[in-house]
């Protein structure tokens, strides 16, 4: 009984900090959803007014399109690769602690100055790459990679994609955890690192690998400086995410009540992949 | 004999990759505005710390650099105490512990740069409106859920058995907390630690909307000064930018190589 | 372990944030009235430098009485949030700088703005200082929240040594001859005109504003007037043509910084923008004289009078109400400073920033600006009239709208009809 009291007594300050600084909020933000408020004055009441104008407004179709296919670049390229990297790093190879701090290194420089890295190396005429491709005789394949309507999205993705620093730390303390003993066994019988890593380790840090997909979902949601610095959200919208698409509305539109309701679909999207990614943690835990 | 390539391939292909924007960024705050834009993989026409100093000049990047650090360790400090208790609390299953976890985490679907309006009201308030201990608990909020389910992760592989010993020679709620499931968290309490500080370090949205003068601007606001729409000095930007690594990375390699290191060579398992 | 962790980092957090914790509100450390400046004057540029001057001189002269500080936010856009967020709030900034807007009005009406009307009818030497236009348009129900800053001029810059490398002896007085002389650029081996589609399309809409003024007259675009027009209608083909032929590869998608920097570094032989381009041409141009200044072509059908201007949005000084009658004299103090006939023409020469007042130049002021300024400033002198840019003028939603369908624009994916049709739709109150 005793112990209950005490529960709920552990649990205060983390509500408190989720209550005040995210549910407070959120509810605030479905409320403006329903209104139309230009950031000063008194917000009008328009009910579900701003949800029928988002369905309509192809950029914000757009903007949905881009935020999933985000996750799903972050699901299924960026997690694998941080996987793999923290495997062959938790073996401790020669220089593995060199190579864990450099790895980690874009993580401590700014989105910003990596973001605008990415557009110089992708810059149509300035750009590494235009001018590698041309100097190995690849010259046909250049082009305006952040502009091409083909390539936009999947180049403003390319740094998320390729910097594994966050994944590779949280996969990393997982397998750390895993005592020596578990492996003692696969050895004697003469299983292969690779063979030991598939049947023991990976499902052992299945919890992490699906922590790691939640945070990926979670930054797919938020990811803005990219779209924002290399692309603007161009050309013609196919960079634009929800992140970047509720910035805009808000800053430039000065739409408060569109912003917030594009908010409100965020929060239902991110909802829905999440359940995904435990659906499939659940079957794979059970099988 | 091809893993072991493969090994390295994937070794020295993500050092290049990682390497290249460092050396590039650190190369560029040796430029000029101009060199940079007519060449940015050229060499700079001379290495001087012209960039370095006068951005110290213009502002005082140092203040800045504290001001990021003490909301950085203050948020991560509140985000782990927070953790740490919440996990402990839902290691033992009741009525409402599932609800309660939901509630904890699902915040980390949040779109929180939609929350700019709501968060500036409470914050002004409150009275911590350009105060790092504002901007510190705004963090220790928004970022809650992601120091939070790291945390549990770690919490929840800690033995029943143990719990259980310690109950039985008559270890209190309160000690076993404090003698079991602290200590044995702290690969995870660092981690955590590492994760929340460079959020924290890296964010600038909200760092922007509540602060207003250099007593609580942190170096994100301040490399942005840099960087108006009128004149863009990017030079000096990167320089400070520069600056603005050191104290994370040996931050990072103070936190990685002693602390798990440390703990993990003794395991407890 | 924790705690031998923890603990002196908490204690370090501490300490270093007790040795510079930031106090202030309404009153400074001598009992002096404190007064809060929000812009985005950053001492990095010229009118920041000027401001901060400006601040220290008063606050000199008001030693004891009144302590004006400045606290400016480099990026517009996240200015413009926290002044809505703070009226909001219900606590205005003491004075801060905004961008006007006849199509919201929101911060004039909030009912949380000082009204200056009685401090102008008590000083009409002052009230001479300004238009009378521009406070009529500023003030809402008879409240005058705040005075017109600056209206900047927005003009053609253009490299002459450019323009005399392919073959042109003088900036084109008409479209027709603006296009012969682009096809002699671009032969030349340089783009014509730089232009870019992030940010607010800045130098994009610029282009366009001026040929659809060439089209429609200066009243193309007045509030309530359908923007489904010829004059759109044929800015946007204009646009069109000068994204397929005459600009910089790069324009697709970028922002200020990389447009500006293709003309400094002379990829491009024009640009179309306001007066604090001027620094940037005195840092990094090599011989800063060789860029001149000219207003835009016309049609040569007289829709237009020649020499007629666009201006960027009329930025506004705001000022907040407040609760005592000490305080409010000393704001007004200091804007009285800040707008009189000296300091103007210091704001104008040295800041680069051109003021919307009733300011007189004398030969020896203009004789210490640079080649461009002294053009800037007479052109706006001889200006039949002047006209506020097309994206300025329309409904913050439009505004949104337009750096999409200007892409869309460039890439072909989208007609000038739809354009301008699009336009009006985006366009409703």
């Amino acid at each position: 009984m005793s112990n209950r009291r005490h529960a709920y007594l552990y649990l205060a300050p983390g509500a408190a900090l989720v209550t005040l600084f995210l549910v407070g909020p959120m509810v605030a933000l479905i409320y403006l959803g329903m209104t139309r408020w230009v950031g000063v004055g008194t917000p009008e009441f328009v009910g579900f007014a701003n949800y029928r104008q988002l369905v309509e407004d192809p950029s914000f179709r757009q903007a949905v399109g881009n935020t999933i296919k985000w996750a799903a670049v972050g699901v299924f390229i960026h997690t694998p690769l941080c996987l793999l990297v923290a495997l062959i790093l938790a073996r401790q190879p020669r220089f593995w602690k060199f190579f864990r701090t450099v790895f980690f290194l874009p993580s401590v420089i700014s989105t910003t100055a990596i973001a605008f890295l990415w557009y110089f190396i992708l810059h149509v005429d300035l750009g590494m790459l235009n001018k590698t491709l041309e100097v190995v005789g690849l010259g046909s394949l250049t082009r305006a990679w952040l502009f091409d309507p083909s390539t936009a999205l999947i180049s403003t993705q390319l740094p998320f994609i390729i910097y594994i620093g966050f994944g590779m730390v949280l996969l990393m303390t997982q397998i750390s955890t895993i005592p020596a003993e578990v492996y003692e066994a696969a050895v004697l019988d003469g299983a292969s690192t690779l063979r030991q890593e598939l049947s023991i380790t990976i499902p052992l840090i299945r919890r992490g690998i699906a922590l790691q997909c939640l945070f990926v979902i979670a930054y797919a949601l938020r990811a803005f400086e990219y779209p924002f610095i290399m692309t603007s959200g161009g050309p013609g919208d196919r960079t634009t995410n929800l992140s970047f698409y509720i910035y805009r509305q808000m800053m430039t539109a000065n739409q408060y009540g569109l912003a917030a309701a594009a908010g409100v679909v965020t929060l239902v999207l991110g909802a829905a992949m999440v359940a995904a990614v435990f659906v499939f943690l659940n079957r794979a835990e059970r099988a | 004999m091809i893993g072991r390539l493969f090994r390295w391939v994937v070794l020295i292909g993500f050092t290049v990759v990682t390497i290249v924007p460092f050396l590039w960024l650190v190369m560029s705050s040796f430029k000029t505005n101009a060199e940079i834009f007519a060449g940015p993989f050229e060499l700079p026409s001379k290495w001087s710390l012209d960039n370095y100093t006068s951005a110290l000049d213009a502002h005082p990047i140092l203040v800045f650099l504290r001001n990021s650090f003490v909301i950085a360790a203050f948020s991560a400090l509140v985000t782990i105490a927070a953790s740490l208790l919440a996990s402990y609390a839902l290691l033992h299953k009741f009525v409402l512990s599932r609800l309660a976890y939901l509630y904890l985490m699902f915040g980390i679907l949040l779109p929180v740069n939609a929350f700019i309006t709501p968060i500036f009201f409470l914050v002004r308030w409150s009275g911590l409106y350009n105060s790092v201990w504002g901007v510190g608990l705004v963090y220790a909020g928004i970022f809650f859920p992601t120091g939070f389910l790291i945390i549990k992760v770690y919490v929840d592989t800690i033995p029943h058995e143990l719990l259980e010993a310690a109950r039985i020679d008559g270890a209190s709620y309160h000690a076993i907390f404090r003698r079991i499931v602290v200590p044995l968290s702290v690969p995870g309490v660092v981690t955590a630690g590492i994760f929340l500080m460079m959020l924290a370090w890296n964010e600038l949205l909200f760092a922007s909307i509540l602060t207003q003068d250099e007593s609580s601007q942190t170096v994100q606001v301040g490399v942005r000064y840099f960087l108006t729409t009128y004149a863009a000095q990017y030079p000096q930007a990167f320089a400070a930018t520069v600056m603005a690594i050191v104290p994370p990375v040996l931050v990072y390699v103070f936190l990685s190589n002693r602390v798990i290191a440390g703990m993990t060579a003794g395991s407890v398992k | 372990m924790i705690r031998k962790l923890w603990i002196p980092i908490v204690a370090m957090a501490m300490l270093l944030s007790a040795c510079g914790s930031g106090s202030d509100d309404d009153q400074a450390a001598d009992g002096s009235i404190r007064v809060h400046i929000w812009s985005n004057f950053v001492p990095d540029i010229p009118r920041g430098k000027v401001l901060d001057e400006l601040i220290a001189e008063f606050n000199k002269e008001h030693k004891g009485e009144i302590e004006v500080v400045s606290d400016p936010e480099p990026d517009w856009l996240t200015l413009q949030q926290k002044i809505r967020s703070s009226i909001s709030a219900g606590d205005a900034p003491d004075v801060f700088l905004y961008n006007f807007n006849p199509n919201d009005m929101s911060r004039e009406s909030s009912g949380q703005l000082m009204d200056l009307t009685p401090y102008m009818d008590a000083d009409p030497e002052w009230k001479a200082r300004f238009k009378p236009e521009q406070l009529e348009a500023i003030q809402s129900d008879g409240n005058l929240g705040g005075i017109p800053s600056d209206q900047s001029p927005v003009l053609f810059y253009y490299h002459k040594d450019l323009f005399e490398k392919a073959g042109i002896t003088e900036f084109p007085q008409t479209w027709d001859e603006f296009t012969a002389a682009a096809d002699k650029l671009k032969a030349s081996g340089v783009a014509p005109i730089a232009l870019f589609t992030g940010d607010d399309a800045w130098y994009s809409m610029n282009a366009f504003s001026y040929y659809a003024m060439s089209v429609g007259g200066p009243d193309a675009w007045l509030p309530g007037t359908d923007l489904d027009s010829d004059a759109v209608v044929e800015g946007a083909r204009f646009t069109q043509k000068l994204f397929e032929d005459y600009t910089t590869p790069d324009a697709v998608g970028s922002n200020y910084s990389v447009a500006v920097q293709n003309f400094l570094s002379k990829k491009a032989a024009m640009v179309v923008d306001g007066p604090w381009l001027i620094g940037p041409i005195q840092e990094q141009v090599d011989s800063p004289c060789d860029v001149g200044v000219a207003v835009a072509p016309t049609m040569g059908d007289g829709t237009v009078e020649p020499g007629t201007n666009l201006t960027d949005s009329i930025n506004t000084w705001g000022v907040g109400k407040q609760d005592s009658q000490e305080k409010a004299d000393a704001v007004v103090e200091w804007l009285k400073f800040m707008t009189s006939q000296d300091n103007a023409v210091k704001f104008s020469i040295e800041g680069q920033y051109p003021q919307a007042l009733n300011t007189e130049f004398s030969d020896e002021d203009l004789a210490k600006t640079s080649c461009q300024m002294a053009s800037v400033l007479e052109i706006q002198a001889d200006a039949p009239a002047s006209v506020v840019q097309l994206q300025r003028s329309i409904t913050a939603p439009a505004q949104e709208k337009v750096n999409g369908m200007l892409e869309q624009l460039a890439l072909g994916d989208m007609t000038p009809e739809d354009f301008a049709s699009q336009l009006q739709a985006a366009n409703q109150p």
